[in-house]
């Protein structure tokens, strides 16, 4: 394959490439009122790309020559990359207005473009040191976005938190990789290195392969913040600028899913049951856990933060059981979690802005006080709140009732039948804090008569997750279709 | 032109209504309600079209395909359109009347806004042809009923009610799912290799599920109607779940109106008819449906004897109506198909005349400003309609009547023939051809119906009789609310007497035509039934000869007549002692006092005491400390781990990486304990 | 030459060293070191198996993984100097305003 092909292959990443280097370049000679521009060019870069994905749609490209055994396009990588250039895209389109007086603006796009980048070179890699070099850059990013708020003393709290623990994560992460490097005789390209141990089963149950498992399921549970990995995800969603806190529970949080749907492969070679038991206590560890200790929460943020654990938690299920059938609930439920994360999100950024705007010392704006009353002050915001919030909880006829299906039956099917029973009671447990805000928002008076408005931009990103969550729910087929092919690259 | 075509416009004109109130009903101020109006008139007329057209033989299915196995889609059989008719016929004139009701509530768009979606979602559970859009609606009808009971939010009793209703019916509703999800897996493994091959087959939809039934195992399928009752329980307010039902009072009357009618407590009794073969199969959920049906009549009629707020006394009395449906239909083991007609027939009337009751009750509130039954007293001479309107109602709820039937008209109010028909055809039936419990059903039936004709006449004569407790400015009210009493009071009287044996031959055909003759030619419900290990006599029930057990036959009677009496003798007679001195010069009459004079300390005595003081108390200390202290329990007992467990979460970042690394020292466990 | 299991052992105890100084140290900066030493470790770890097995592939990552390393510390540092600036100290046992 000759670098034009490579270019032509890998269009969606050269175009964001291009565009971060751009709004990089471009905004060191711009005062703050242009750097407006900067957002708009990224967002339509984000657009391009997503349009690329789009038409060319699902299919399986043979790579040959540069790169061939890195990367590679399947409908697995298009299926992550569309999701993560969406929620890029609705964060971007949400940031708008947040930071269009915001001096540092075109560094912020820039690195909301690399860490999408990062994220769609993970969902393409089949190579650990490619994967590696994914995950750091998406990582350093986001890093650098949750502390973006620097006068904030809990954004930069969230930072930090965020920095140690996922430095952390990501050296157990390496030292697992370098094992794993080690034990196949010197092997980086994921497929080899599942052939190699599939041949010599009895490797990777030696101690330094079973060590290298437990690394890499450390390293990879830190951004799935699986339960006891998860404990840096509900201060950092809390006190990152809520945008970003979209983009780390929508996007850096999958790609760790689409790594470990390709990594943990190798593991299933040899020691599935062992894996499944591990993933059986951390799914349960983790959906309990986030969905009671969401109960108890008052700040929206925190609360979704926790959802987004428990939510995890449903996913990971997936390790568990690994049928094509779970694997095409886990993918799906990967797009329709994104969309409804994204959007509680910045609805609830949305709110924060208008109140902010409102008051300018305001406190604690996403406490849950804030929104009683908001289905009068603002009611487009209101229902599509409560719209996100019941997809979470699985209510039909939104895309969370959907995947929620497929993967729960999946597992079901799998012969799981008290996972399963877990996994309902805490979605019907998960309910109850979910209504709590609709409750808020509908039955109780608002604090002030005055209407809110809601500015274009952040309507806009609403309305993006509204259609992506709906249409997954109504119109299920083509995502689910798209989602088991995606999960038949992987040959389980 | 083929009306069923029009059958998704039912539900969808509601909600049309719902969206439209919402955003220009602020403009429209007094006539927002207008918009829900017109819309649930013509979702009535369709469904009136729709009735003609498939009546007497015919069903409406549409369906859709959704995702994997799962499917949209409507179905009309008899179950499905009488209750359309009758949901949407009873919303419309509770619309009409809260057009008046409500004209001085800032919140009437609002209001009217949610009724709208709520009728919405009431239709939605009757048109669902599968079990999985019928959660859906039913969930939309809880939601609903939450925002609608909280209605004036700034009542923190009604906030806390809303509350409850929720709360309480939600432990029904994860029972409810859990059954849809064992349903799915059951119909998965047994049905779906059987049916696989032949194209798309929707798993959760009720023709399906009714076609194999035979194929999924007894014990699977009594868990699972157990599960489905257990939903049912919540919804309709059946003991012990049955808590929330009386504080939902709270909300505007025309809401109590509309959950205790037409929507919402229906719901329940609907989803044991819609699934009722599958309860047939499973006859020991019969049973349980029975008992708690039969226990919950007896169990809530104590209660309303004790009631003085009036509302609440109508609250009891939608409990204990209830009850007789879930036991009507509980005795189906034995009954057949037909328990469904005797149910929906009682459920069919039991929503006109407590829909009159209702109304009437809102009309009495509106007029005196107040729930209180010690406070009212002499308003027959001001609110003449009311009053009779309230009087025939009444008369319906107490099953008043007498057993002779000229032609196929039998003589009662619409209450007494669809009670009679429940504890005669139904419970007697079943006793005498050896149900289980057959004795302890039919007692249940006999004592609520004494004890129902108690409270309600007690209601009416401490409302309308004796002399104005308090002096208010009390007045008829407008004719938009007093049209509908009317006909509603008129349905309450004579709609059973004139209807009876059609309602019931039609209903029966729900579960006995040509779909059902293909899959068991022998008779559908018979064979299950039979699978079940009961056997349902072959003469149809309704002409069993009673005429040589002149006392059973008379029991109901007996017992409507003994409960006016009764009441009478306490709650008008002892008012009236001043004004009813011509009366007494009757020398029948003083007789008939002075007897009743001593029989009243008797009845002070054992009966009130007895039955107040034990029973009702006894029902009380049930109701709020047990029950209710099993549901705070769990529910705090969870709240509270909450608050320990989010403890864990100490803020200091070197706590996080520990946690992590315990973490790999637990999956290191996990993996080599089984490698090595 | 050395047998590779040496590397390994030295990169363990390495690694160790590291994790301990995470868990219990409260200046900011000693953590970063810390987590440089783990990474160092890892880096250890694939010079020894590179070498061992005469590929370069392990070089590459290594020098990747080195790159990366340096821009961890330039965005961790640059966090750490914010928060000096409000708090005038780095230690962030102290930072626990997000919690519960």
């Amino acid at each position: 394959m000759s670098i034009v092909d490579f270019i032509s292959q890998f269009a969606p990443e050269v175009i964001l490439t291009i565009a971060a280097l751009a709004v990089m370049i471009i905004g060191l000679g711009l005062g703050t009122k242009e750097k407006r521009a900067l957002g708009y060019l990224a967002a339509i870069s984000l657009i391009v790309a997503t349009l690329i994905i789009v038409f060319r749609g699902t299919y399986h490209l043979q790579l040959e020559g540069i790169m061939a055994d890195s990367l590679t396009i399947d409908p697995m990588s298009q299926f992550f990359k569309l999701t993560f250039l969406l929620v890029s895209l609705i964060v971007v389109i949400a940031s708008l207005k947040q930071y269009d007086n915001h001096s540092n603006q075109d560094e912020y796009y820039t690195l909301i473009l690399l860490g999408t980048i990062g994220m769609m070179v993970v969902a393409s890699a089949i190579d650990i040191v490619t994967m590696f070099i994914g995950f750091e850059l998406a990582s350093l990013s986001t890093y650098a976005l949750a502390g973006f708020n620097k006068k904030d003393p809990s954004s930069m709290e969230a930072a930090i938190k965020y920095f140690i623990v996922g430095a952390l994560s990501s050296t157990l992460l390496l030292f697992g990789l370098s094992y794993l490097y080690g034990l196949s005789g010197g092997l980086t390209n994921i497929g080899e290195i599942a052939d190699y141990f599939s041949m010599n089963p009895g490797i990777i149950q030696s101690p330094m392969g079973i060590m290298a498992m437990v690394l890499i399921v450390a390293g990879f549970g830190f951004k799935m913040a699986l339960v006891p990995f998860h404990m840096w995800a509900p201060d950092t969603y809390q006190g990152s600028p809520t945008v970003i806190s979209a983009l780390l529970a929508a996007g850096s949080k999958k790609m760790a899913f689409v790594a470990a749907f390709r990594v943990l492969l190798i593991a299933m070679i040899a020691i599935k049951v062992d894996i499944a038991m591990v993933f059986i206590i951390l799914a349960i560890l983790t959906m309990t856990l986030g969905n009671v200790v969401a109960l108890s929460q008052k700040s929206l943020k925190r609360m979704l933060a926790y959802s987004s654990v428990a939510q995890a938690g449903y996913i990971s299920m997936v390790f568990v059981v690994m049928s094509p059938e779970a694997m095409t609930g886990a993918v799906l439920y990967v797009m329709s979690h994104a969309f409804m994360k994204t959007g509680a999100f910045i609805a609830v950024a949305a709110l924060g802005y208008m109140l902010l705007r409102e008051n300018i010392s305001a406190k604690d704006v996403d406490h849950l006080d804030n929104f009683a009353g908001l289905g009068k002050r603002s009611p487009f915001l209101a229902f599509s709140i409560m719209i996100f919030l019941f997809a979470l909880a699985g209510i039909p006829p939104t895309a969370g009732f959907v995947s929620k299906f497929i993967l729960f039956y999946s597992v079901l099917k799998g012969g799981f039948v008290f996972l399963v029973i877990i996994a309902i009671l805490n979605s019907a447990l998960s309910l109850y804090y979910y209504a709590r805000v609709v409750k808020y928002m509908y039955v109780l008076p608002p604090s002030s008569s005055e209407k809110l408005a809601l500015p274009g931009a952040y309507s806009l990103a609403i309305l993006l997750a509204l259609i992506g969550v709906l249409a997954i729910g109504i119109v299920p087929e083509p995502f689910v279709n798209w989602a088991a092919s995606a999960a038949n690259v992987l040959g389980l | 032109m083929d009306f069923g075509t029009l059958a998704f416009l039912i539900p969808t004109l509601p909600v049309i209504a719902f969206v439209l109130t919402l955003a220009f009903g602020n403009k429209l101020q007094s006539r927002a309600g207008y918009i829900s109006i017109v819309a649930i008139a013509l979702s009535f007329l369709i469904s009136v079209l729709i009735f003609l057209q498939i009546y007497p033989h015919g069903t409406v299915e549409q369906s859709a395909h959704w995702f994997s196995v799962l499917n949209v889609g409507i179905f009309i059989d008899p179950l499905a359109i009488v209750m359309l008719l009758m949901v949407t016929f009873v919303s419309l004139l509770i619309h009409i009347y809260a057009l008046g009701y409500m004209s001085h509530d800032p919140g009437k768009t609002r209001y009217f806004a949610e009724t709208a979606l709520f009728t919405a979602a009431m239709l939605g559970v009757i048109l669902a042809d599968n079990i999985l859009q019928f959660f859906i609606a039913w969930e939309l009808v809880g939601l609903c009923s939450y925002l609608l009971i909280g209605f004036w939010f700034r009542k923190p009793s009604a906030a806390a009610a809303a509350k409850k209703a929720f709360l309480t019916t939600r432990v029904g509703d994860v029972l409810f799912l859990a059954g849809i999800v064992i349903l799915y897996f059951n119909m998965y493994t047994h049905v779906l290799p059987e049916v696989g091959g032949h194209g798309t087959v929707y798993l959760l939809q009720f023709k399906t599920i009714f076609e194999h039934l035979t194929l999924i195992p007894t014990d699977q399928l009594t868990i699972i109607t157990l599960l489905f009752f257990g939903g049912a329980v919540g919804k309709s307010g059946q003991f012990p779940l049955h808590v929330w039902l009386p504080d939902a009072m709270e909300g505007p009357t025309t809401v109590s109106a509309l959950i205790h009618a037409a929507t919402m407590v229906t719901a329940g009794v609907y989803l044991v008819a819609r699934t009722f073969p599958m309860f047939i199969a499973a006859p020991e959920s019969l049973i349980i449906v029975a008992l708690i049906g039969g226990f919950t009549a007896l169990f809530a009629s104590t209660m309303g004897l004790v009631m003085n707020d009036i509302k609440r006394v109508l609250a009891f009395s939608t409990i204990s109506q209830l009850g007789y449906m879930m036991m009507g239909l509980g005795v189906g083991a034995i009954i057949g198909a037909e328990a469904v007609g005797f149910a929906m027939f009682h459920l069919i009337n039991h929503a006109f005349f407590k829909a009159c009751l209702f109304l009437c009750a809102g009309s009495v509130i509106h007029a005196v400003g107040t729930n209180d039954l010690r406070e009212m007293g002499g308003l027959f001479g001001k609110m003449k309609i009311t009053a009779t309107t309230m009087l025939f109602s009444s008369l319906a709820l107490a099953g008043i009547g007498i057993p002779v039937s000229i032609g196929a008209i039998k003589l009662g109010t619409s209450g007494f023939v669809s009670k009679d028909a429940i504890i005669l055809e139904g419970a007697y039936s079943y006793l005498h051809f050896g149900g289980a419990y057959g004795s302890l059903i039919f007692f249940f039936g006999v004592a609520a119906a004494l004890l129902t004709s108690i409270y309600t006449f007690r209601l009416w004569f401490m409302a309308f009789t004796g002399k104005p407790r308090q002096e208010r400015h009390a007045h008829e009210s407008p004719l938009s609310m007093t049209v509908p009493l009317m006909i509603l009071a008129v349905l309450a009287l004579v709609f059973g007497a004139l209807t009876f044996s059609p309602f019931i031959h039609y209903l029966e055909t729900t579960y006995e035509n040509e779909f059902f003759e293909e899959i068991d030619p022998n008779g559908y419900i018979h064979g299950l039934a039979e699978r079940g290990g009961y056997h349902i006599p072959e003469e149809p029930i309704v002409h069993l000869d009673l005429a040589h057990d002149t006392l059973i036959m008379m029991l109901p009677v007996i017992a409507g007549l003994l409960g006016f009496i009764i009441s009478w003798a306490i709650y008008h007679k002892r008012l009236f002692s001043v004004a009813s001195i011509g009366n007494m010069r009757n020398p029948l009459f003083r007789i008939l006092a002075k007897r009743y004079y001593q029989h009243e300390i008797f009845i002070e005595l054992i009966s009130l005491k007895f039955t107040y003081g034990v029973l009702a108390l006894t029902g009380e200390f049930i109701d709020r400390k047990i029950v209710d202290g099993i549901i705070d329990g769990i529910s705090s007992f969870i709240i509270g781990g909450a608050e320990v467990l989010k403890k864990i979460q100490t803020g200091v970042v070197q706590n996080y990486a520990t946690a992590t690394v315990l973490g790999v020292a637990l999956i290191a466990l996990v993996l080599s304990w089984g490698v090595i | 030459m050395l047998p590779v299991s040496y590397y390994l052992i030295v990169s363990a105890i390495v690694f160790c060293i590291g994790i301990y100084g995470v868990m219990t140290l409260r200046s900011g900066i000693m953590i970063m070191m810390c987590v440089e030493l783990m990474l160092n470790a890892a880096n250890i770890n694939l010079i020894a198996f590179a070498s061992h097995f005469n590929q370069v592939n392990g070089h590459v990552f290594v020098l990747f993984s080195i790159a990366l390393a340096a821009a961890e510390a330039a965005i961790g540092f640059a966090i750490l100097m914010s928060i000096f600036r409000s708090k005038e100290n780095v230690n962030i046992d102290n930072i626990n305003i997000l919690r519960w």
